[in-house]
């Protein structure tokens, strides 16, 4: 029943979806990383007694496990911080992009902070203060420069704080610059989205999202936290 | 039969005594470049495809499960199908800003000449023109490489279903590629 003949037109077609495009070297690199997390994050279960030789031939693979991985993250640190920057409005559209990491949990010993840091940046913990809790993250590469995103739910309404690696960057020529509580802020309009972009410990956070009030953004992302939330 | 387990060890995905398997981890990353292109397929930009398949990682990762001995790649397509309709889902209801970027493909006749960039070129293209059903469907088998008996679980429609939906994919997509030279 399945075994008739494919004319050769088609299979011209098939021969060319089967050449289509590689996944590019950064999902591979993620893909690993999710993967690497996911088996540390298993519960432990006792395996069956090895011989002691392929017990040895897994300590060899564990350390050559471990070289990879540092090697890895060698690259990884050579790569932040390069001279080349995203734009703001790139770096806020990633707020509309699905999430595709666990949410960060709460900083039980510190409950303005989430247990979620990247290149210096600590992300904030809303929920208590706010309403706006987390949901979700993502990582992504934007022209060079590693981000990471927390996104945050508060009824239907979803946001995005994006920290972007390596030197700050400009907000575009039309933003509207703000001083709130000593912070200074750029805000400006995306489609639908307001957006604020701003400066945590030299990093440049976007927070990007489809909001009520445009001064929500700025309330949040200059909320210091009691202290927690550095700049 | 897929059945939802608890999350397991990878050191323990071995072969049950029903002829499934735990899912195991370690063995995803090597489906990576069938699943992107079969992603790509599916969405017909490079940006959407690399999140489909970031997403389909991450929920298989997040609920470990038992699948049939040799049938991940199955499972995997069913989830990136999934996701795929989860993503037009939001989309509908939140236009991108960016839109879709499709790869941006530059095929010199030197480079190429048995000339089968060019016709993956066309061949991709020529899946946008195709409707849900019969994008799923070649995306399945010809991109994915998927059996028919598996593509039509993974779609959960009949084998003939599937049959007629390739069958008339392929054609369409061939046209497009003779129609477009």
């Amino acid at each position: 029943m399945f075994d008739q003949p494919v004319p050769e037109h088609q299979r011209r077609v098939i021969r060319a979806l089967q050449s289509g495009p590689r996944a590019p070297a950064r999902l591979h690199r993620r893909i690993e990383a999710m993967n690497a997390d996911a088996s540390r994050r298993l519960p432990l279960v006792p395996a069956p007694r090895e011989p002691a030789l392929r017990r040895r031939l897994g300590r060899v693979a564990v350390a050559g496990g471990l070289a990879a991985v540092l090697a890895v993250a060698l690259v990884v640190a050579l790569s932040l911080g390069g001279p080349s920057g995203p734009s703001a409005v790139k770096a806020a559209e990633l707020s509309l992009r699905p999430s595709t990491e666990a949410t960060p949990p709460a900083n039980e010993r510190r409950p303005a902070l989430l247990q979620r840091s990247f290149a210096g940046v600590t992300f904030p913990a809303w929920s208590k203060e706010f309403g706006w809790r987390a949901e979700g993250a993502r990582s992504d590469e934007l022209e060079g420069r590693k981000t990471e995103t927390v996104f945050y739910r508060h009824t239907h309404h979803r946001i995005g704080y994006t920290v972007i690696s390596g030197a700050p960057i400009e907000p575009p020529a039309d933003a509207e610059t703000l001083n709130a509580r000593g912070l200074q802020l750029h805000r400006f309009r995306l489609g639908r989205q307001d957006v604020v972009t701003f400066e945590r410990n030299g990093r440049t956070c976007v927070l990007s999202g489809d909001v009520h009030d445009p001064d929500t953004l700025v309330k949040l992302a200059s909320w210091k936290g009691q202290g927690a939330v550095s700049f | 039969v897929v059945t939802s387990l608890m999350p397991v060890s990878p050191e323990i995905a071995s072969p049950s005594r029903t002829g499934s398997r735990r899912l195991a981890p370690a063995r995803l990353p090597q489906h990576t470049e069938r699943l992107y292109r079969a992603a790509y397929a599916l969405s017909g930009s490079a940006p959407d495809a690399e999140d489909l398949v970031q997403e389909t990682f991450a929920r298989v990762l997040s609920r470990p499960r038992l699948v049939r001995r040799g049938g991940e790649l199955a499972y995997l397509m069913r989830v990136l199908r999934n996701t795929w309709i989860d993503f037009a889902r939001a989309r509908a209801a939140r236009p991108h800003p960016a839109g879709g970027e499709a790869i941006d493909w530059v095929v010199e006749a030197e480079s190429d000449p048995g000339g089968l960039a060019l016709d993956v070129r066309l061949a991709y293209e020529g899946m946008r023109e195709l409707p849900e059903h019969q994008r799923e469907a070649i995306a399945a088998v010809d991109v994915l490489g998927l059996s028919y008996k598996e593509a039509a679980r993974s779609l959960r429609i009949r084998p003939g279903t599937l049959m007629s939906r390739l069958a008339r994919a392929r054609e369409r997509v061939a046209a497009y590629m003779e129609g477009a030279e």
